[in-house]
């Protein structure tokens, strides 16, 4: 049997156009046989006519005058898109995939894929680098970095972990 | 809504220098935008402030508004933004009188209100008393539904939550309101269903 509630919502959905044609007609079926139906029925209709009813708050009596006064000051903003140039956006994108494709195709012309164990990266000679990673990267100076990636990570799954949450609670209707 | 000019030629005619056309569009919403901020602060002054710069940022964006929604639903997106930003300057609570303790002080002051002036209450007078009631999340869902003309995906982008969120959000909202009608205005409520 329905409840109350379960009736209620079912109304408010009807009333409100959100049910489907084969739902909108099982209501109408229900309104006509159940009294039960035919009361909740009648208590939303004059509770969505009196919440209809209510009047709006009036703002002070100078409120449009006011904001007319204000408005003489300023301009019209242009339209974003008239100044945001999506050639510059395109170019600034280019040049990083520039950047990105060199270092690939020059990583890759320095592998001898000849010999080695296969892989080739071995042959690579880093010898004629001269930058001394030694002198920056030092154990602890990879222990704070991985506890701060760490930490960083676990901050970031938190707030994914809430958002779910409460998207969660609101689809059920428990916020 | 019947209107002589509609907001769309309005805001043309705004963007085309005549700026005394957004007067039109201001007299139209000043007050929906003014309940909004309203239901949020439960302060005048407060709502006044929020109100008056919505309308102004609204006309300095309008170059920005290119009739994807309904004009209304754009501008409401303005007034819940702005009144979300300032409330946190000026770390003002959001009203929730749903909470325990300001129930509690509610009740006192409806008991004393109901035995002296509930007769002289219109029903007009008494939902809003009963919406007042309400927290503000609750009293912005049915003022943008019921006052607002406002569809669900219009309140949901808003508010910026999924249209079934708002969908149920809508029915507690509801639900609550009829609570608070039943339990404080009984009376009244009989009254006028029975008329």
């Amino acid at each position: 049997m329905d409840t109350q509630k379960n009736i209620e919502e079912r109304l408010w959905d009807y009333l409100n156009g959100h049910l489907s044609d084969k739902e909108s007609e099982d209501v109408e079926k229900l309104l006509h046989s159940d009294s039960q139906w035919q009361k909740v029925h009648e208590e939303i209709i004059s509770f969505e006519a009196m919440v209809k009813s209510t009047e709006l708050e009036e703002p002070s009596m100078r409120f449009s005058k006011n904001v007319m006064e204000e408005i003489t000051k300023l301009k019209i903003a242009p339209a974003t898109k008239s100044y945001i140039n999506n050639k510059i956006i395109y170019s600034i994108a280019a040049f990083f995939l520039l950047i990105i494709g060199g270092s690939l195709v020059y990583m890759f012309t320095q592998l001898d894929y000849s010999g080695g164990n296969g892989t080739g990266i071995t042959n690579i000679d880093f010898s004629k680098y001269s930058f001394d990673w030694k002198q920056y990267i030092s154990p602890t100076m990879l222990n704070l970095f991985f506890v701060a990636d760490a930490v960083i990570a676990l901050m970031l799954f938190d707030r994914f972990l809430n958002k779910k949450k409460r998207e969660g609670r609101e689809s059920k209707g428990l916020v | 809504m019947q209107t002589a000019i509609s907001d769309q030629q309005l805001i043309s005619q705004v963007l085309n220098g005549d700026h005394q056309s957004y007067k039109v569009l201001v007299e139209r919403y000043q007050h929906y935008i003014f309940t909004l901020a309203y239901r949020l602060t439960e302060s005048r002054e407060d709502a006044e402030e929020i109100a008056q710069d919505v309308f102004v940022k609204a006309f300095r964006s309008l170059a920005d508004f290119k009739g994807g929604s309904k004009f209304s639903t754009w501008l409401y997106t303005i007034s819940h933004n702005t009144s979300i930003t300032l409330l946190r300057k000026k770390k003002l609570k959001i009203i929730s009188l749903d909470q325990e303790g300001t129930f509690f002080q509610v009740e006192n002051q409806e008991s004393d209100f109901k035995a002296n002036q509930m007769e002289d209450k219109s029903r007009r007078e008494m939902v809003n008393n009963a919406i007042a009631m309400l927290s503000a999340d609750d009293a912005q869902i049915i003022t943008l539904f019921y006052k607002g003309d406002q569809s669900l995906d219009e309140i949901g982008q808003i508010i910026g939550i999924e249209p079934n969120a708002v969908k149920v959000r809508l029915f507690r909202a509801r639900q609550r309101l009829k609570e608070k009608m039943q339990k404080y205005f009984a009376e009244e409520v009989s009254t006028l269903t029975t008329s």
